[in-house]
């Protein structure tokens, strides 16, 4: 899987998205705590994240609720989002 | 003497309100997490005393990290009789959920929304008596670099301590949940000293959100029979 290999409808785990992309978050695939940690930054389902740095196999920095926010690699990967290119 | 605690999320000008209101010169960092361990300072205003103490800058009051944690066992262990919610006004939707956090363990409230000057910078418009409205407390613009609103934010403190009888403004749940923290409620209802200690409601939601603190707190004070069956409703 490549970076844009993001089908339609489906979902692309974020960590997979490109730079300066956005996606719209539809379930995170992690454990309660992980998940909880992210809902309290932000990271919950129908939220807007913009992805503005992100070069594997680094670390993420995203835009979520007019915050940034940096994201660890592998808990970006269960992290699913629904590309958005309405923007 | 009034005591009150500073309170908000990373990176909203906390420290620097903490600096204004107690002239004290803390070092303030332009990156996230420089208050690690709470500090405190203390002003003189119309007579009165009050010490502030400015808690780790955090998004939530989890006891899985140990700043959250740090600040949620102040709130509820030292019981400050003010507590100041400092917001980032260019971000209510993210700031104001640690404020329902903290209406749930009934902190007597004072809202500091921070940065009115980007607020107006950016076209943005908040009603601010309307937020007041709706959070059940007293809300107050602040421009921490300026020291914009500084005097009336120290008048709010000063008399929320004085007016500790308003009701609170808390979130509700949906039917189901709502029926949960009932029946939990009435178990730890029926405890000597838990009650007395903390709200009964907080004790409750943090039950079903499964914490794991709150859990061993309940669970060292009740009965065994009143933990089976706090145990009985949180896996229904």
């Amino acid at each position: 899987m490549n970076s844009s290999g993001s089908v339609r409808g489906a979902g692309t785990p974020l960590a997979l998205l490109p730079q300066g992309s956005e996606g719209i978050v539809k379930h995170v695939a992690a454990d309660a705590v992980a998940s909880g940690r992210l809902a309290d930054i932000g990271l919950v389902p129908a939220a807007r994240v913009r992805i503005l740095i992100s070069r594997p196999p680094g670390d993420l920095l995203v835009m979520v609720k007019q915050t940034r926010i940096a994201l660890d690699r592998e808990i970006a990967m269960k992290i699913i989002v629904k590309e958005d290119d309405a923007r | 003497m009034i005591r009150a605690a500073l309170i908000g999320n990373p990176n909203v000008g906390k420290t620097e309100i903490f600096n204004r209101l107690t002239g004290l010169s803390q070092r303030v960092g332009n990156f996230p997490g420089v208050t690690v361990e709470k500090k405190a300072g203390r002003f003189y205003h119309r007579g009165e005393v009050v010490e502030v103490v400015d808690l780790p800058g955090i998004y939530s009051l989890t006891c899985n990290a140990r700043d959250e944690l740090v600040a949620r066992q102040y709130l509820v262990e030292e019981r400050p009789q003010v507590v100041v919610d400092v917001v980032d006004g260019t971000s209510l939707e993210r700031n104001l959920y640690l404020t329902s956090l903290l209406q749930e363990m009934e902190a007597n409230l004072v809202l500091a929304v921070n940065r009115w000057d980007m607020v107006k910078a950016r076209n943005m418009h908040i009603d601010l008596e309307g937020l007041s409205e709706l959070m059940g407390c007293p809300a107050v613009f602040t421009v921490a670099t300026t020291g914009y609103g500084l005097q009336t934010l120290k008048e709010a403190i000063i008399q929320a301590a004085k007016k500790r009888d308003r009701k609170p403004i808390m979130p509700t749940y949906a039917d189901r949940e709502e029926g949960l923290i009932k029946e939990l409620e009435g178990i730890i209802s029926q405890d000597r000293s838990l009650p007395k200690r903390y709200p009964k409601r907080w004790l409750a939601i943090m039950l079903i959100e499964k914490d794991r603190l709150v859990w061993e707190l309940v669970a060292g004070s009740l009965s065994s029979d009143q933990v089976s069956r706090i145990e009985e409703v949180i896996l229904r």
